[in-house]
């Protein structure tokens, strides 16, 4: 249990770091993933 | 050192103490007495009764810094056996005592007490005493016959007289006695000490053989059953008792007599798990089992029982290994008493707590084997457990005695394996002072928990360090707004151009608009790079019913764009907004639209320290859940109930 235990944490901080990296929050939404746009990205003349 | 020549036989008589006035003469065993002019002739001594002890007069001896020897010794006789005062001889002609008995030996002086010294009779044990500033509890009430006295001794020594003795002992380990031969009660002071802490020189040679190290060398008597004629070993003669594995009568052993006191009472036939006369090593310590009982004790209507078995070795003396239910404890019996105050349900002992678990009458059900005191079937006593996993502290109770043992819990494997045994029935349940295997597991886990918590702090700090919030953009857009409610309003506004000096890899968009009650609207934002004409989309949904305006009258939201390259950017919003009828109007909604990088979010953090902490939580649901199967075996109960204090009853004296 010892062992796994590690495992996750270290698995966690690794994901932690990603995320803040990113700018990942749960409270706020992604402007990529409009779901009223029918693309996320386009090119305006 | 005075010297003179016995009245009655001439040998020489020495008196190497102040304190002696009474010199019982070697040879023909006159009682003498020096009145400070000449010796007079009392009479002719009892003779000793032969036994093992190894000291002699002459034997020297060291107890922490003071040497002594031996001078004198009288020897007394109760109903548990036979037991030796030796007199010592300190520097300065001072005097002193080793208590001898049952393996245990005991130094003490004689001390004046400014404490009031209780009747005998008023003594029971359990009872507290205060003596020199240390606390005392009665471990033993005896009433002696001396049997006779040797070499010199600073009082008369009469063979036959009774002489009550009160045994005290501290939970520091003091020893006390007070001896009621004279008036007023004389109280000594000492404490127990190790034979090996003796430094015993000059021991008597036949002794040399039953105190070797490792207890093969015991010389063992035999003989046969008095009923049965089944051939029987006494490995000590500390023994008092034998019961006979073949008939189960039960045979005294005094002076090495042997006297049938229970004849063939056999009626349960038990069969240890452990054979008598097996060998093993624990602790270090090669051990013999010479002895089993099974007891029983009464707990809500339903009998339990359990095995106990008692081990020697010639040197370390005797111990106990007892077994219920496949769990398994070593046990020694305790020099130093636990302080126990009556109603007490936890004591401190050895700088830990232990607390009560059962507490209850225990009677003997079985009886075989060699025992150091009388063991019958049917004996009783009160017994108090006391738990401190993986320790025990019990606490019998008689009518003239107390005594203590502290037990450790032991692995079925580890006595199978000392003992060389195939196998043993596995433990069931959980046993009082059984370790809980998740103890450890969880101070690791919470260890862990706090490693990493800590790691995530300083991502955390070195990201709010390293990555600040910084806005990059702030412009207020106006949303005309008509009164027709079944039109939504539709607009459009391109934003100013706006500089990202270096790529982002998160850019947060805030728009914040102050709209009226029971208004809403829908904003999509296009971002687009200038240089590219790449555009990044975003929708979001804002509205405000009754009884839900935020702070100032506005609506937040924000939505995250991401791995943003730098150059110049703007904004093309697109705004449709509406309102419900009957909502009051509102001529134009002025929307605040912002870019920053934001500082990294706190509640990745959470999450983190959430997610982290179900390790621990999960190993302290389980060491919970051990404890509570201990302690649904208790007949104590928990905290927070009051005993109804059957203990009462061994401090209540009448």
């Amino acid at each position: 249990m010892l062992k796994i235990s590690r495992i996750a944490g270290v698995i966690a901080l690794l994901l932690f770091s990603n995320a803040q990296y990113q700018g990942w929050s749960l409270f706020t939404g992604d402007g990529s993933s409009g779901s009223r746009s029918p693309s996320s990205r386009g090119y305006h003349k | 050192m005075k010297k003179a020549q016995c009245p009655s036989c001439g040998a020489p008589v020495k008196f190497q103490s102040a304190a002696s006035v009474y010199s019982i003469c070697a040879f023909c065993r006159s009682t003498l007495l020096y009145d400070g002019r000449a010796l007079k002739n009392l009479g002719r001594m009892a003779e000793l009764i032969d036994d093992p002890s190894p000291i002699q007069i002459s034997t020297k001896g060291r107890v922490d810094k003071k040497r002594f020897s031996v001078i004198g010794r009288i020897q007394l006789q109760y109903d548990a056996g036979l037991w030796n005062e030796w007199h010592l001889l300190l520097a300065g002609a001072r005097s002193a005592w080793l208590s001898e008995a049952s393996g245990e030996y005991v130094f003490s002086e004689r001390a004046s007490v400014v404490e009031a010294i209780p009747d005998f009779d008023a003594l029971s044990p359990g009872m507290h005493l205060k003596f020199a500033e240390i606390d005392f509890q009665v471990a033993n009430l005896v009433t002696a016959r001396c049997v006779a006295g040797q070499g010199e001794l600073p009082f008369k020594v009469d063979a036959g007289y009774d002489t009550k003795t009160a045994d005290l002992r501290s939970a520091e380990g003091h020893f006390a006695t007070i001896d009621y031969s004279e008036t007023p009660p004389l109280v000594f002071l000492g404490r127990p000490v190790h034979f090996d802490d003796l430094h015993l020189t000059n021991l008597k040679s036949t002794a040399a053989l039953q105190y070797a190290s490792d207890g093969s060398e015991i010389k063992v008597e035999s003989f046969n059953c008095p009923h049965c004629a089944a051939p029987l070993k006494i490995h000590s003669l500390q023994i008092q008792s034998i019961t006979c594995g073949g008939c189960g009568s039960l045979i005294g052993v005094e002076n090495k007599k042997m006297s049938l006191l229970v004849e063939a009472a056999r009626g349960l036939r038990v069969r240890p798990r452990i054979k008598l006369g097996t060998r093993g090593s624990l602790e270090g310590v090669e051990w013999e089992v010479i002895g089993f009982l099974r007891r029983r004790i009464y707990s809500e209507g339903m009998p339990y029982f359990w095995d106990e078995y008692l081990l020697f070795n010639g040197k370390e003396g005797f111990t106990w290994l007892t077994e219920y239910d496949g769990h398994w404890n070593f046990a020694r019996t305790l020099s130093s008493f636990p302080l126990v105050k009556p109603g007490d349900n936890t004591i401190l002992y050895d700088k830990r707590g232990f607390r009560l678990f059962s507490s209850g009458v225990v009677e003997t059900t079985y009886v075989v084997g060699e025992f150091y005191w009388v063991a019958r079937a049917g004996d009783t006593c009160q017994l108090d457990e006391y738990v401190s996993p993986p320790s025990m502290l019990s606490r019998e109770s008689m009518e003239d005695e107390i005594t203590w043992t502290r037990a450790e819990y032991l692995e079925g494997d580890t006595v199978a394996s000392a003992f060389k045994l195939k196998s043993l029935p596995k433990a069931s349940g959980v046993y009082a002072n059984q370790p809980n295997p998740w103890k450890e597991r969880l101070g690791q886990t919470f260890a862990h928990f706090l490693a990493f918590i800590l790691l995530g702090s300083v991502i955390q700090l070195g990201f709010l360090f390293f990555i600040p919030q910084k806005k990059f953009f702030q412009q207020d857009l106006t949303i005309p707004m008509s009164e027709n409610a079944a039109m939504p309003n539709s607009s459009y506004n391109v934003t100013k151009e706006f500089t990202l000096p270096r790529h982002t890899q998160s850019l947060t968009l805030k728009h914040s608009l102050n709209i009226a009650d029971n208004n809403w609207v829908e904003v999509a934002t296009a971002l687009v790079d200038k240089e590219t004409g790449e555009i990044r989309r975003g929708v979001q949904d804002l509205a405000s019913y009754k009884g839900e305006r935020a702070p100032e009258g506005r609506r937040v939201n924000s939505i995250r764009f991401a791995d943003i390259p730098p150059g110049r950017y703007y904004m093309v919003v697109n705004y449709d907004a509406g309102f419900e009828l009957g909502a009051p109007s509102q001529p134009a909604i002025v929307d605040r639209v912002e870019i920053e990088r934001r500082s990294v979010a706190w509640s990745n953090f959470v999450l983190l320290v959430i997610f982290l902490a179900l390790s621990p939580i999960y190993a302290w649901l389980r060491h919970s859940s051990f404890e509570a199967t201990r302690w649904e075996e208790s007949d104590v109960g928990d905290d927070d109930e009051d005993d109804d204090d059957d203990d009462d009853d061994i401090w209540d004296d009448d």
